[in-house]
């Protein structure tokens, strides 16, 4: 059962996962012209975070957003996504696992890839 | 007016799924198979044979559907096994189904020649398809690929033209009485097992679901719709076949449909029969080998294969396509189209294909069986297929694949060595590759 303090932890990893992505200038080519809300969702809680990407960064964390024309849908546990989001679990093989769902065209599919790819090498 | 707007969506979702079930299913190589089974078949096998795949193949797609709302957005074949049986088990799988894939791919260029160029030479076909296939390559590699609506038109447009040729076949009068069957009789169970291979491929849509929602009702249901609809026109079509044309020229053919357009559209049934057998090859490629090459890509970021090939698959091009993976991809269904055109052996390698994914979906039914109980936070799609039946159904599957290899001439010369190799890969590949990434796991810890 979820806790607060795990909550804490989760949008703490988020917000650290942002702060990389946005000082990561080796991402702003993958960045360029792409810009999705990324939603996060933890499953069995419906807890969510909106992540918007504008001008190759993710702008803010938020947990609430209207009308996301380009949405990315991410959703796992709270433990899988902290351990994704923080480079501890290769995202690729969560996905493979069932561990991770991904709603997104294959395109998105690639550059979330590829940034955790740059981040992490995983 | 809004909820109207969300059921239309709904609708055209829903359409979009079924076209790609169904697209991964109808190529050109259907209408060589379909040639074999009217031409070896009496008009009463034909309708069974049909049908009993077509229901064993829908209780197989709502144990996937039921696994795909259990694992949403996830490839099937690569995560339902490994939950049931483990890493082994799923890579050797996961391998021998991208092989048979590539091998289906090579039939279907095969009978594409057949259909548009059916007097040159092999090794004109040969160049011809290097030249196909490095299109195909480029486009991949480019990141262009046909938007699901046009996939969603050209499969229509294929339904439609089949069953309206079989409309016309079935509605001259005259046609029954002019042919009689010579051709031999095969069993019903070898006529059942070949039939599988003209429903292949309907699980592959499990992983382009746009919503967890789809993956509940519509992913599910898509499937079963495009097998039933698929299942319809081939019965017509094979039953035209049957009653058109004598039984000899159904079993040799190599491209019945055409055959069949020339004889009924003697003025233009050729060209449209080569109309037809475009969109086919068009469809499938573009819904079977893009897909496959996502596939090979995330496994290779997965670690699914030998160190080396792992990171030239994960290296991503401007594109953000794999150019490793469709190479690879493109490289295999070239040797399996050279495989095909020089030995002219598609039925045979079609009935190879059909028995190996006899075994593919026994081993999908197999996974259902054993995560069927396992508890789960959220609300399945169900199948209500009783699990005993399930039981049965896995050691039919089985009969159903040896039935397919064995009973010929050809078991020997052609069969068995690709049984025997595709299997020894695959299982060689799987024990290696699974030893190394425990290896890897365990240093990590």
């Amino acid at each position: 059962m979820s806790t607060l303090s795990s909550t804490l932890s989760l949008t703490e990893t988020l917000a650290q996962f942002r702060a990389k992505v946005n000082d990561d200038s080796r991402l702003k080519g993958i960045l360029r012209g792409w810009e999705p809300v990324i939603m996060i969702e933890v499953l069995g809680t419906g807890w969510k975070w909106y992540l918007p990407v504008r001008d190759c960064r993710i702008a803010e964390i938020k947990s609430d957003f209207q009308d996301a024309a380009h949405l990315v849908q991410l959703r796992a546990s709270e433990e899988a996504l902290i351990a994704i989001f923080d480079g501890r679990f290769n995202p690729a093989e969560a996905f493979l696992n069932g561990d991770l769902e991904i709603f997104a065209t294959d395109n998105d599919q690639v550059k979330l890839d590829a940034i955790s790819l740059l981040l992490w090498g995983i | 007016m809004a909820r109207n707007l969300i059921q239309n969506y709904k609708v055209l979702d829903l359409l979009e799924y079924v076209a790609v079930s169904a697209g991964m299913m109808f190529g050109a190589s259907c209408y060589l198979v379909l040639g074999v089974i009217a031409g070896a078949n009496s008009v009463v096998d034909i309708f069974l044979a049909i049908a009993i795949a077509a229901t064993l193949c829908i209780a197989v797609a709502l144990a996937v559907g039921e696994m795909a709302s259990r694992f949403p957005s996830a490839p099937g074949i690569r995560t339902y096994l490994k939950r049931a049986f483990g890493d082994e088990t799923s890579l050797f799988f996961t391998y021998l189904s991208l092989l048979v894939i590539t091998l289906f791919a090579g039939i279907e260029i095969k009978v594409f020649w057949d259909a548009l160029w059916p007097d040159t030479s092999p090794h004109a076909r040969a160049l011809a398809t290097f030249g196909l296939i490095g299109v195909l390559g480029y486009l991949n590699t480019t990141g262009r690929e046909l938007p699901r609506l046009v996939q969603l038109l050209i499969f229509t447009a294929l339904v439609a033209g089949t069953m309206a040729l079989s409309w016309v076949a079935l509605t001259r009068g005259d046609m029954a009485l002019s042919y009689e069957p010579i051709a031999p009789q095969a069993s019903l169970i070898s006529a059942v097992g070949i039939t599988f291979f003209v429903f292949i491929g309907f699980e592959w849509v499990t992983p382009i679901a746009k919503t967890p929602e789809s993956s509940r009702l519509l992913i599910p249901v898509s499937m079963v719709i495009g097998i039933a609809t698929l299942a319809i026109t081939y019965l017509f079509f094979a039953v035209a076949l049957k009653l058109a044309l004598p039984g000899n020229d159904l079993l040799h053919s190599k491209a019945p449909h055409v055959l069949l357009g020339g004889r009924l559209f003697p003025l233009h049934g050729f060209l449209l029969m080569q109309c037809l057998s475009v969109l086919a090859l068009v469809t499938i490629l573009n819904a079977g080998v893009i897909g496959a090459s996502r596939l090979l890509y995330i496994l290779g970021r997965d670690k699914s294969f030998f160190g080396w090939l792992n990171k030239r698959l994960s290296v991503l091009n401007s594109k953000g396509v794999s150019t490793a993976s469709v190479a690879v991809l493109c490289g295999l269904c070239l040797l399996s189209s050279l495989l095909e055109i020089y030995l002219d052996a598609a039925q045979n390698v079609a009935q190879v294909c059909a028995g190996l994914y006899c075994l593919v979906y026994g081993a999908f039914v197999a996974s259902h069986i054993r995560l069927h109980k396992q508890p789960v936070d959220r609300d399945l799609f169900r199948s209500r297929v009783p699990i005993s039946l399930y039981y049965l159904l896995s050691a039919v599957l089985l009969t159903l694949g040896i039935a397919t290899f064995i009973g010929s001439a050809d078991l020997v010369s052609t069969r068995l060595p690709l049984l025997a190799s595709i299997s020894f890969l695959s299982g060689v590949a799987a024990i290696n590759v699974a030893k190394s990434r425990r290896l890897t796991a365990y240093r990590k810890t």
